[in-house]
This record gives structure tokens, sequence and C-alpha cells, in this order.
């Protein structure tokens, strides 16, 4: 799946809740009882990602925290979304034009 | 691994994080993973990073692996517990948080690190029909149970998601069930010190502090014969933690009122031993050393071994006429018809009356023998520990 950056943003679906322990996070999905865990960078790419404005604001903000190559970012940063929302715990939407 | 060894070793790890050098060489970590899963300190070991520093790495990865799973069960719990305390307060029915479920919120940093099997809502009696129906509108049916009414005073309730995990919710219209132990704290007097549990929201009240220290040295006693679990222990060391020395002597004081020194006494002394100090020094004689006349009827309930006909004697001791001893007697020989087939006979069509007769002869049995060789698991309210 590929997304546009710039033309999209994120939101966790209303079942899904989440509780930061330590550098990590649970994901939960209520509706099926499904949880994943983030590793410390995942954690920090979900913080951004579920409040940004556009997919493009958090891939901004990741890369001014991490010391990483623009397109490795790109491309794991899409491979989580895809994976999050394959999964059911992310929403991929177009921002209002 | 001995039960017992890993009850030591996970002691060891809660103190200091670490056990002594050679010592992880006998940790069979299957053995002591299943232990800290039934003690409920898994979640706590898995918090401590030096712990996890320093443990074999299989270890490490259990804890971690039992973490994620104590979270993901909370955050399916909170929701319920959000749910519940928001309907009740919405119908105006009068509702405390209490025991793991309050601790979780008020003496831990997360929930997710006191695990229990269930929520633990206190509610007054008479607001029972109306709790009821709003349980009943959000989808929680009554679960079987052994006793009725005038021998239990709780009821549990399951809500069963289609595909998630079952929330689970105890709900109390008095804090034991032992009638020794049953007017220790009326709903009104512990409604006047509840404290507000800010981590649920403003409308969330839970115990106050000194209400849920003597609540958490009493139900281990009351409900699990002075059981060793550690998380109990761990509770109490947290509750008091959080006392100053006017709190202490309010405890002691309302302790002996009620008859339960010598049972606050011991569950102190048996957090001390796993917790190190938790009574202040400027308490610790008027509390755990000055003699008393401890003629207290509940302190028979430190007696594991005792026989399960000696509680229900005492229980009828306590009750102050005929009538009500008469109905706990027929609750105890008569459990619910439902309960019945459910425990004993969930595939046969044989009679009720025949059921009662062979539980008659089994419990004989069990009644006259001592609780640590044969639990009388039809005559307690069958919940695991929470």
């Amino acid at each position: 799946m590929s997304v546009p950056f710039a033309e999209s943003y994120v939101r966790a679906p209303a079942t899904v809740v989440s509780r930061a322990v330590e550098d990590t996070t649970v994901l939960l999905d209520t509706a099926t009882g499904r949880y994943f865990s983030l590793d410390q960078v995942g954690t920090r790419a979900w913080a951004h990602l579920t409040t940004a404005a556009s997919i493009e604001a958090a891939f901004e903000a990741l890369l001014e925290e991490f010391d990483v190559e623009p397109e490795r970012l790109r491309e794991e940063l899409a491979s989580l979304i895809a994976r999050l929302a394959s999964s059911g715990l992310l929403e991929v939407r177009r921002v209002a034009g | 691994m001995t039960i017992e060894r890993a009850r030591d070793v996970l002691i060891a790890l809660l103190r200091s994080g670490t056990v002594p050098d050679g010592a992880w060489a006998e940790v069979d970590v299957e053995a002591l993973c299943r232990e800290a899963d039934r003690h409920g300190v898994a979640p706590l070991l898995a918090a401590n990073p030096q712990l996890l520093a320093r443990a074999p790495a299989m270890l490490a990865s259990r804890l971690l692996d039992i973490q994620r799973r104590e979270v993901a069960v909370d955050l399916l719990r909170e929701q319920g517990i959000r749910e519940v305390m928001a309907a009740f307060g919405r119908a105006a029915v009068p509702a405390l948080l209490f025991k793991g479920t309050q601790l979780a919120y008020t003496h831990y940093p997360r929930p997710d690190l006191r695990p229990r099997l269930d929520t633990d809502v206190l509610i007054a009696a008479g607001d029972l029909p109306r709790a009821h129906r709003v349980l009943l509108a959000l989808g929680y049916r009554p679960d079987v149970q052994a006793g009725s009414a005038g021998v239990l005073y709780q009821q549990a309730y399951i809500r069963q998601a289609p595909e998630a995990l079952p929330h689970v919710l105890d709900m109390h219209w008095r804090l034991a069930n032992p009638e020794v132990f049953g007017h220790m704290l009326s709903f009104e007097e512990l409604a006047a010190e509840s404290v507000c549990i800010h981590r649920l929201g403003q409308h969330v009240r839970g115990l106050g502090a000194v209400h849920a220290l003597l609540v958490a040295a009493v139900h281990r006693v009351a409900h699990h014969f002075d059981d060793d679990r550690l998380i109990w222990l761990y509770d109490l060391a947290r509750v008091g933690g959080g006392l100053d020395a006017d709190e202490w002597r309010r405890f002691r004081a309302l302790a002996s009122a009620r008859g339960v020194l010598s049972v606050c006494r011991a569950s102190l002394e048996q957090a001390e031993a796993v917790c190190g100090p938790v009574v202040p020094e400027a308490c610790r004689h008027e509390l755990l050393h000055e003699p008393w006349d401890a003629r207290e009827v509940t302190a028979a309930y430190l007696d594991a071994r005792r026989p399960h006909a000696f509680v229900v004697l005492d229980d009828l001791r306590a009750l102050p006429d005929w009538r009500g001893r008469l109905r706990v007697v027929r609750s105890h020989m008569f459990p619910p018809a439902r309960y019945m087939r459910e425990i004993y006979a969930p595939r046969s069509r044989a009679p009720v009356a025949w059921l009662y007769a062979v539980r008659a002869v089994r419990g004989a049995r069990r009644w006259l023998s001592k609780p640590g060789t044969a639990p009388p698991l039809d005559t307690f309210d069958g919940r695991s520990p929470q």
C-alpha cells in the first residue's frame, strides 16, 4: 500500500487504546482483544503519527528527532503504517482539501 | 525448583532486583514465571530495568511477555471500569472501587503493575436492584455462584465481548462475606472518607487511605486464610508507606475497635518479612508489640488449617438471631439450583434433589477436613485470587 504522505493523515480507530510502558507502547484493539507492542522508535512514530496534521508532518518531526537517512525513514514509516493499518490499529484518511 | 524456593527468589528479586551470585543457575525460568504470575508480581519484576539487565535472557523475555499481556488486559479492563462507573454515576448509584482495583490506580505507578482478575466495586445494599439494572443494561450477566444472599454479599457479573477477553465485575454490598468480618465498616463510613481516583475521572471514588489499609490487611485473612500471596503483602507495604503517624494511630484504633487487630498485626508482620519495614518507628511498639486482650473472634481465621465446619459455626454465632442462622444453614445445604446443575452435573439430567444428596455426602468429608488439604471449593465464592 503506497500512501501519499502530504495528502494523508492517520488516526487510531475508536476501538484502539494504547499505553506507554517505559519507552515502549502497547496497543490494544478492544473489539478483537488483539494487542501489539511498539519498540522505542515505533513509540515515537505512533506519537507523531496519531497527532500530526499529515503523515508528512509526522515524517518531518521524526527526521528531526532521529539521525537517519530521509529515504530510509520514509520507507520504514510507510511499512509501519501499512502493518498497523492492515491490523486495524490505524486508519489512513485523506487530508481535507 | 520448589514453590517455596521460587517464592524466596521472587522476594529477593522484589527487594533487590537480583539474587545472590551463582543463584541464577538454579532458577527454573518456567517455574519462576509461573509462581510470579500466581503471586501477582510478574509485572513488578518486568518494570525493574536492573533486574532485566542481570537476569538470564529467557527470564527477561518471559517477564516482558507477561508485562505486555497484563498491559493489554488492563487496557481492556479499564474501558469496562470507566463505562461502569460512569453508568453508576448517571443512575445515581454511589459506588466505590476497592481492593486491587483501587490500589492499582492509587498506589501503583501504572494500573497494569497490579494484576487482578476482576474489578471490585462496593455499593450500599439498598442500591442493589438499581445497580443490577445498570449492569444488565451495559451487557453484563450475573455469574453462577455457590451461595445465595445471606452467605455471600457479592455477585460477580461478566461481560463477554464477541472475540475479546471478558470483563468480570465483582459487585459487593459488604466488605467481606464471613459474618465475623461483615460489619467491620459500613458503606456509609467508607463513603464518608472516600477519595477521588483522579486517574479514572472526577466521579470515580475509592477508599480513604486508612480504610484501604484496613481492607488490605483483613481481606487476605478473611477470604484467603492468611494466604502468603506476595502481591497482597506488597499492597500493604505500598498503602502503609503512604500513611503518616496520625493515620497509623487511627488505623490502630479502628482495627482494635472493630475487632481485627490480631489479623491486621499478622498481615503487617508478614508484609514486613517480605518487603522490609512498613510500620514507622513511632508506631511500631503500639501496633506490633504492645500486648492487648486478644480475644478477637476474627483471629481464628489466621489458622489456615481449621476445618471449614468451625468457620461456619463462627458465622452462625456472629449472627444476631435464629432467622439469620437458619438462612445461612439453608444456603450452605441448598445452594442455588443453577449452581448445583453447572458445578455437579452440567451434562446430566439427574434431578436437583439427587445432586443435593451427592453434595451432602461429599461435603461432609470436606467440612470436617482441614482447608489446606481439601479446599472447600463449593462453600466459598469460587473465585480465584484478585
